[in-house]
């Protein structure tokens, strides 16, 4: 090897790049890979070839913990499952919080006034949407986002009003619409504490935790279904939905309140989801994590993202339940601990959680445009496997 | 049947700066690379291995890693024993300087030592990720080649992206 051959040798001794540089930039946490791309163009297209070949952006969960009384003081963390991290999210300006935050599925925030219907579907929840609120008074209903319409359903008071009431909000014309009203059955449960709801781009699919009957509604044509039958399992007590693909995904917990038998997560196929199939049995630990300090388990509540399904117990919120779903069914079944329960505060709490696809487009355009700052939650270990 | 004794196979191995060095059999065969080529030439194993992109100060550090971590995969798997594995490799990493890091990175890269890899990698994402821009610059002894224009935006999007970043002590 000649003397000009040794050197350009040294020289490209610590060089690092190529598939090298994107696997280290897969142990970095999405939130630090934004300066990454700005240290130079070479490594602003490592960033992105890394996300996709080595190591993807993986559904977030965002826990918003309120304060239950005047100025409902809020604050929202989320966690990055790809780096095992949580944050916490700053919104500049703050958001007004003038009521109580809920959410009916996974996706979608909502604040209800008498003057104002607030509701927020991007994946940070930064922009918020303030419309005039429905024409009947709602405290609890569900509200779902399905193509440019936001459906309001149900949560009225039954002295004044129909209680299965259902308005549409149509997102591009701007105008309120009612339609027709929910079906009858639903009449003791069409609130959001009572439902769980899935949707696509089409249809919401809206279901009595307690009963399992199950319609679908399409705002475009305005018309409730004929009730589904999607328990194929009759020791089920409880159960919820959320959407996978082109499939509905129900967890249900079986035996009964003071003495759960197990919890089972089914996938349902075809028009009418004829086709059921089992794809796994929450490991009994976990269903342990998920009771806390009781005995009982009521109820749970899910959010699905992806393939990430998070369940949790709206009754015992510090530790939640995680799994995966691919090809061959569920994997990785693991506890998190919730970080807005480990906050310090033990003033009493409402939690709301929904979950997004955040990727670093995502997070750049909210750094850049001024309306979000986010920080690292020092909250140690975490996850367990 | 006969006891015969067991004699340890040693490899040579010459890093570019002409050292050599003679491993066993085992610890050879960590390195994936080598495994490789041992597996297509079974009769080169009295040859003495060339590895023009390692020096011999990684090579050292990588044997001692790969024998270390023989001797605790040789043990019973417990939580003590991961402990130590844990500890083991928090203090390898925290002797090496960014270069030594980097070296090691390539070397483990080009010896295709997954578990070590893995384990600098992560080390490096740790030291850069709360960093500035230019701290990760030097660090990787990167050009900045965009246009002051650019660099102006790019800076006026990053000023307060982040609380608590570390201070670049270097």
């Amino acid at each position: 090897m000649t003397d000009e051959q040794k050197l350009r040798k040294t020289e490209e001794a610590a060089d690092i790049r190529g598939d090298v540089l994107e696997s280290i930039l897969c142990h970095v946490p999405l939130i630090h890979l934004l300066p990454a791309t700005h240290v130079s163009k070479s490594w602003n297209h490592a960033v992105f070839s890394s996300l996709r070949h080595f190591n993807k952006p993986k559904p977030w969960l965002l826990v918003h913990a309120q304060s239950s009384r005047p100025p409902y003081a809020t604050t929202a963390l989320a966690y990055d499952p790809r780096s095992n991290l949580w944050l916490r999210i700053n919104q500049n300006p703050p958001i007004e919080y003038v009521s109580a935050l809920r959410s009916s599925n996974s996706t979608l925030l909502y604040m209800l006034s008498l003057s104002k219907f607030s509701f927020s579907f991007d994946p940070l929840h930064l922009l918020w949407h303030h419309v005039d609120p429905p024409l009947v008074w709602r405290t609890d209903p569900i509200v779902v986002v399905v193509g440019c319409h936001v459906v309001v359903a149900g949560g009225a008071c039954d002295f004044e009003d129909d209680p299965l009431s259902v308005e549409i909000y149509n997102l591009d014309t701007r105008r309120w619409t009612t339609c027709e009203s929910m079906p009858a059955i639903l009449k003791d449960s069409a609130a959001s504490t009572w439902l769980s709801v899935a949707a696509n781009a089409k249809k919401l699919y809206a279901m009595d935790q307690v009963s399992g009957v199950t319609y679908s509604f399409d705002p475009s044509s305005r018309i409730w279904s004929e009730p589904f039958d999607l328990r194929h399992d009759q020791n089920i007590y409880f159960s919820a939905i959320g959407y996978y693909g082109d499939s509905l995904i129900m967890v249900g917990l079986l035996g009964n309140s003071e003495y759960v038998k197990d919890v089972k997560i089914w996938e349902l196929k075809g028009e009418s989801f004829e086709f059921c199939k089992e794809m796994g049995v929450m490991p009994k630990e976990l269903v342990v994590t998920l009771k806390g300090e009781q005995t009982n388990l009521f109820s749970i509540r899910i959010s699905l993202m992806g393939e990430f399904l998070y369940i949790y117990n709206p009754g015992e919120p510090e530790e939640l339940v995680v799994c995966e779903i691919d090809g061959e069914g569920l994997r990785w079944w693991r506890s998190l601990k919730n970080a807005a329960v480990s906050d310090g505060s033990r003033a009493a709490k409402r939690m709301v959680l929904t979950c997004a696809n955040v990727g670093l487009g995502d997070l750049g355009k909210a750094v850049g445009s001024g309306k979000g700052s986010f920080s690292l939650v020092d909250s140690g270990n975490l996850q367990r496997f | 049947m006969s006891m015969a004794a067991v004699e340890t196979k040693k490899i040579t191995l010459r890093t570019a700066d002409n050292h050599e060095f003679e491993v066993e059999e085992a610890i050879a065969m960590e390195f994936s690379t080598i495994k490789t080529f041992f597996d297509e030439n079974p009769d080169a194993s009295e040859d003495t291995i060339p590895l023009p992109n390692v020096t011999s100060k990684c090579l050292s550090a990588i044997i001692e890693y790969c024998k270390s971590h023989l001797a605790f995969r040789a043990r019973e798997t417990s939580s003590s024993i991961d402990e130590q594995v844990r500890t083991y490799d928090e203090e390898f990493v925290k002797a090496r300087d960014n270069e030594s890091l980097k070296e090691l990175i390539l070397a483990a890269n080009y010896l295709n030592i997954k578990a070590l890899l893995d384990m600098l990698n992560q080390a490096v994402a740790d030291r850069i990720k709360n960093k500035s821009v230019e701290y990760v610059r030097r660090f990787f002894g990167l050009e900045n080649d965009y246009t002051p224009e650019e660099e102006a935006a790019i800076r006026a999007e990053n000023e307060w992206a982040f609380e608590g970043v570390d201070p670049d002590d270097d």
